[in-house]
């Protein structure tokens, strides 16, 4: 029976022009959102790739000098394009794409690709996930809003009653009849997408697991929309009021609560200005040991504690070059600082996503908007591990370069230059994306609402379709 | 015939009353219009907090640096490493530092605009290019992707929702509950007593978002008389922009169609205009002018920058030439002015690639602005980013500022540093300072204001031309 419903809908559906024109537009731009990603892909994954050896080649050709001069010379880390990321770009363009490693400053990542466009890269772009997160939930309306009034309008309800067919049957007959269209459509999709990226050249790890988690969230979400769609449906007495309304969730589910949110989150838990930021770091960084400065205070001390430390009464004795040495300590000083108050800003971005969180549950928009880029390592999560990784890699180098420093050479001898293997012998940066374990450990929260979202969206839909 | 409208206008003006529609607009309205409004203040009043809390750091540090001036000046010793003694005139050039701040428009709690991206002051200091200064503000990008709830986007994005909730079926429930036919036994056009219908819905609604707006913009201390000229503009904009969606609507009506079906029709214009056609914009904008690589530039900048150390000691030789005031005085430091020929060297080999990024964002914003008639969603988003002074252009107006000033302030240092002499307690007042140069003329506004109501005009005149038509249709359909 449930067939039968299900078959007569898209039937139903497939003769309405208004279907066909939506179904068509929804195709057109879907193709078109993914070649334009595409492109977009394609040309950054190329300048990225020629960025980084670039990078690699103008430090090991650096010539013959002081190892801490090389460190502060320093040298690039680029953020790589994800192979997923064509089809959920997510706040790649608000985030910058590489981060300068030097001796004694943690860099932040620059250039955001947004601050090279106009105000109107605000609007969103035409890339797949738009189609998917926006458009789709609107088809899924448009193809259901009348789901249940127009039987009522047309009467037809009382006939399909009389054949005795329960409510519930009925209502998973037109469920499976929106939900079969949209699945179609949005496998096509991930099809197409999944073809593309097997033949993009060097299309890095992409693991298809996550292809496939990713398909499942969206068909989830989609579900979860089938569900209010019916539901308002089902209660509205016309069709154009049933329309107006799910219009109204909809706006308000995709637009307003993220936008609320996200001003929500700023203003409970506000970031600091970038100079307010670079300020409290000086600040602190001043008041302790400062590697270029051996007058001061802390230094002073330091001087002490280490000729005590090797039991001998002057710097030049010391097995090694001290100069090296307290560069090496003033920047481990200078690394707490900059890790203090990077896991300060790394708090109040948790708290901000407690709040997107919290709003989560009065909009199924939001989980589903995370969970995405989080699969695609698109998100913020993982700009954060990047900019985590590069920093480790800085101090592992920084300490390499020092370290050099201050076994080659005498106290107080400035002259001595390091051979040029020694910037060779430097391992370059290497960064490996966060595994999917690490993803899901790091999204339980969003995967638990959007399955609420589910559940509760089916349970209220055998309730409120009880009533017609 | 007078008589007729105003009998018209009452009859619905009641029926409004009664179906609670008058109620839920001043509500949802006032709500929107509240939390638009509180959310762009917060903005604002953040960002003069930052700048003043900015400019009190650095009076704090003028203080100390006075006291250590008046110490080194009596003659004193003072207990400071030599590099933070701000006799030394680079001392000053490089700690001593001046902010060089873009204090909010009066009206720039209306559009979030550009002004998420970017920072609002920046301290640009001697040795420092001005490119180098890091213009775009620490923020959480999940932000600055979902974008801000603005007045911008209650007026812009909700507001034409609203409309279509209010007058989807402003006809379409009239012939489905059968009054249309009464209507047109009456010696009434159909396609007038609609205006009447819409206008008088039209003028609601603009007398309670006009209210709603004076109100508590007035309330959130923005004054609208001090600069009467923009907030009429802004007011003529909303309200054409609201006709617009009217009359769109009254159109979509005249089609005879059900009102489920004009709702999908309005729907889908409103996701075209508001939705497709500005990211399709921006899209081919970047397509068609694309900005160079980054990633590239940061290569090229290193390489420039080693080239530039190499040739230090030739490029002296050359800048001397250049800069005779300059050489030849004892005690200047031959090192500062190697210094400074090589930061002009590099400057002059680097600007022209900086260049091209400027370029290329210009030329994509003039492209949009050329095209933006093709949407009032666009007119609407540039004048309103226009008014409140976060427009892209106006970040670069800062930043070119911020540039000259940049070069004021090291040339202050300059000869002081060559010359070898000493900075002064004297000198402390004579320090150049940075003051943003609000952009005197808005260009668009104006224009668009005109190309909103001329919209509005055009589909007015479809809908005569269509109605006379097909009147008939409309009552059978």
């Amino acid at each position: 029976m449930i067939r039968r419903i299900a078959f007569k809908e898209m039937k139903e559906n497939l003769y309405e022009g208004r279907f066909r024109v939506t179904i068509i537009i929804v195709s057109v731009l879907l193709i078109m959102a993914t070649w334009l990603s595409l492109n977009y892909f394609k040309s950054v994954q190329q300048q990225h790739a020629d960025a980084k050896a670039n990078a690699r080649n103008i430090w090991e050709s650096q010539d013959e000098k002081n190892p801490h001069s090389a460190a502060h010379y320093g040298t690039y880390a680029f953020k790589p394009k994800y192979p997923l990321s064509l089809i959920d770009p997510g706040v790649d363009k608000f985030s910058g794409i590489s981060i300068f490693l030097e001796a004694h400053k943690r860099n932040e990542a620059q250039y955001m690709a947004a601050a090279d466009q106009t105000g109107l890269a605000r609007f969103g772009d035409l890339t797949p996930d738009f189609i998917m997160l926006f458009i789709i939930p609107l088809l899924i309306i448009l193809i259901g809003y009348n789901a249940f009034t127009r039987e009522q309008e047309l009467g037809t309800l009382k006939l399909l009653k009389g054949q005795g067919i329960s409510s519930w049957k009925l209502a998973l007959g037109k469920w499976v009849g929106i939900f079969l269209p949209v699945l179609i459509l949005t496998t096509g999709l991930f099809v197409i997408a999944f073809i593309l990226l097997v033949n993009v050249e060097d299309f890095g790890e992409l693991n298809y697991g996550v292809l496939l988690l990713m398909f499942v969230v969206y068909v989830i979400y989609y579900a979860v929309f089938i569900n209010i769609t019916l539901m308002v449906s089902a209660v509205s007495k016309q069709s154009g009021i049933s329309l107006v309304s799910l219009l109204v969730i909809w706006i308000v589910v995709c637009l307003a609560m993220p936008k609320a949110s996200s001003n929500l989150a700023d203003s409970i838990y506000p970031y600091p200005s970038r100079q307010a930021f670079a300020a409290d770091i000086d600040k602190d960084k001043k008041a302790g040991l400062d590697g270029h400065n051996p007058w001061s205070q802390a230094a002073k001390d330091f001087e002490r504690e280490t000729l005590e430390k090797y039991g001998v009464d002057s710097l030049s004795q010391l097995p090694f070059n001290f100069d090296g040495y307290r560069m090496q300590k003033g920047e481990e000083h200078e690394a707490q600082v900059y890790f203090k108050h990077y896991a300060e800003l790394k708090n109040t971005f948790r708290n901000q996503s407690k709040v997107y969180q919290a709003a989560a549950i009065a909009s199924p928009f939001l989980p589903t908007r995370f969970l995405s880029m989080a699969l695609a390592r698109t998100d913020y999560r993982a700009h954060w591990d990047f900019s985590d990784a590069a920093e480790s890699y800085r101090l592992s180098l920084v300490d390499t370069l020092n370290m050099n420093l201050a076994v080659n050479s005498t106290y107080g001898d400035w002259a001595y230059k390091a051979d040029r293997s020694l910037w060779k012998n430097v391992p370059d940066f290497e960064y490996d994306p966060p595994s999917l374990g690490d993803i899901i450990g790091r999204n339980w929260s969003n995967i638990l609402v959007l399955g609420l979202w589910f559940l509760v969206s089916f349970v209220g839909l055998k309730i409120l379709t009880q009533r017609v | 015939m007078k008589k007729k409208s105003s009998y018209i206008n009452r009859y619905e003006f009641v029926s409004l009353v009664r179906q609670r529609w008058l109620q839920f607009l001043i509500l949802i309205l006032t709500a929107l219009v509240l939390f638009a409004v509180l959310n762009g203040k917060q903005r604002v009043d953040q960002r003069l907090s930052d700048i003043q809390s900015a400019q009190e750091t650095v009076a704090e540090k003028d203080s100390i640096g006075i006291i250590l001036l008046d110490s080194i000046e009596a003659g004193f010793t003072v207990d400071v490493p030599r590099w933070y003694m701000p006799d030394q005139p680079n001392v000053m050039g490089y700690s001593y530092l001046r902010v060089a701040a873009m204090p909010p428009d009066e009206m720039a709690i209306i559009a979030t605009g550009q002004s998420d991206i970017y920072t609002h002051y920046v301290k640009p200091n001697m040795y420092g290019e001005s490119f180098e200064l890091n213009y775009t503000e620490l923020s959480n990008p999940v932000q600055l992707m979902f974008g801000s709830f603005d007045l911008s986007f209650v007026l812009i994005y909700l507001l034409p929702l609203i409309v279509i909730a209010f007058s989807y079926n402003i006809l379409s429930q009239e012939r489905e509950q059968g009054i249309l036919q009464v209507i047109a036994s009456h010696p009434v056009s159909v396609f007038r007593w609609l205006l009447q219908k819409a206008l008088m819905r039209y003028l609601l609604l603009s007398g309670i978002l006009v209210a709603l707006l004076v109100v508590i913009l007035t309330f959130a201390g923005v004054s609208l008389v001090e600069d009467f000229e923009k907030s009429l503009t802004f007011s003529f904009l909303t309200l054409g922009y609201l006709l617009f969606w009217f009359i769109l609507a009254c159109l979509v009506n005249l089609r005879g169609q059900s009102s489920a079906n004009n709702a999908v029709w309005l729907i889908g214009w409103w996701i075209l205009l508001v939705l497709l056609v500005p990211s399709s914009v921006n899209q081919m904008a970047n397509s068609l002018y694309p900005v160079p690589s980054r990633a590239k530039l940061i290569n090229e900048l290193r390489v420039v920058n080693a080239h530039a150390e190499e040739k230090a000691d030739e490029l002296l030789e050359d800048y001397l030439r250049d800069h005779p005031e300059l050489a030849g005085f004892e005690g200047g430091s031959v090192g500062w002015q190697e210094y400074f020929a090589t930061q002009d060297l590099i400057k002059s080999e680097i600007q022209p690639v900086l260049d091209e990024y400027e370029i290329r964002l210009k030329q994509q914003q003039d492209w949009v602005d050329r095209i933006r008639f093709i949407s009032p969603a666009l007119l609407l988003q540039s004048s309103f980013n226009e008014i409140s002074g976060t427009s892209t252009r106006h970040y670069e107006h800062y930043r070119q500022q911020v540039s000259e000033f940049s070069v004021v302030w090291r040339d202050h240092f300059l000869p002081m540093i060559f010359r070898g002499e000493k900075f002064t307690k004297e000198m402390m007042p004579g320090l150049p300072e940075f003051k943003y140069q609000h952009p005197t003329a808005y260009r668009l506004s104006v224009t668009n204001t005109f190309a909103v109501f001329i919209f509005c005009s055009v589909l007015l005149l479809l809908g005569a031309l269509w109605s006379m038509q097909s009147k008939t249709s409309l009552l059978t359909h």
